[in-house]
């Protein structure tokens, strides 16, 4: 069943943090942000939030979890590091290399998403 | 490498409950200012960047004042600035996925124009926070 009400202001702040204590952990388990990056932009495509989900899944998976299992500042400042040390390969690389591996996550995340929808739909109709 | 989130060190509290604790207000702060935001400004990706730039920002300034600390008496507090402060809370504040995601809406709903614009904003934005936020520790050291 699908939840379609706001939730109270308590109860969202509730389900962001349920989500960001995991997303963090998980990044700092990690200890790579390309890795990182790359899951949460899987999840937000995968969980369907780039089509309409539900509000409570929206602020579960998609302002907690994956949003405090990625990172920008983390992601920048290591761009800083590269432009200080003179490695302007190295930052170019990391900006082209991780935009596309961010972008394809989301995009294989959401054709999947589409995928298992359309699979149900027509188990459904048998 | 992986981290062992049970492996303490020492220190005032275990490594995972100081990532936990500077988790939840990073991700409730991106949350509350994102909506303050996107009534605004009626953009929510801009209010997405907004919290971004912050925290590249303050991730700068961080970075800056680490640097003083890299004296061995002060490693435990290094240590504690790191995981509830950088891997915490502005690990949680900052979104790599959100912006992800408005970029593609953006591109899919015929907005390319402002997904680049979108996209060079944060990431030369991003940089300049974060090396302003850099020298300011560093010109106060």
């Amino acid at each position: 069943m699908k939840d379609v009400k706001t939730p109270r202001p308590a109860m969202a702040l509730l389900w962001v943090a349920l989500g960001a204590v995991p997303g963090a952990l998980l990044r700092w388990v990690l200890a790579n942000t390309l890795i990182a990056n790359t899951l949460g932009c899987f999840v937000v495509g995968a969980s369907g939030l780039l089509d309409s989900p539900s509000p409570r899944r929206t602020l579960l998976v998609g302002v907690g979890f994956a949003g405090s299992l990625t990172t920008f500042s983390t992601w920048v400042l290591q761009l800083v590091v590269h432009l200080q040390k003179g490695q302007w390969e190295a930052l170019l690389s990391q900006i082209l290399q991780d935009g596309a591996v961010g972008l394809v996550g989301i995009l294989l995340g959401a054709t999947l998403h589409r995928q298992r929808g359309r699979l149900s739909q027509r188990l459904l109709k048998r | 490498m992986l981290k062992d989130p049970w492996v303490w060190a020492g220190g005032s509290l275990p490594p995972a409950v100081l990532v936990a604790l500077g988790a939840i207000p990073g991700a409730w702060m991106r949350y509350v200012l994102v909506r303050l935001g996107s009534t605004r400004l009626r953009q929510r990706h801009w209010a997405t960047w907004g919290v971004n730039m912050l925290a590249c920002g303050l991730m700068g300034l961080l970075a800056g004042l680490q640097e003083h600390l890299r004296q061995p008496r002060q490693q435990s507090s290094q240590d504690t600035l790191e995981l509830a402060l950088a891997i915490g809370f502005l690990g949680s504040l900052s979104t790599y996925s959100s912006l992800m995601a408005e970029l593609v809406s953006l591109w899919q709903g015929q907005r390319q124009g402002h997904a680049l614009r979108l996209a060079a904003a944060s990431l030369f934005g991003g940089l300049a926070a974060c090396l302003v936020g850099l020298q300011l520790a560093r010109s106060r050291g």
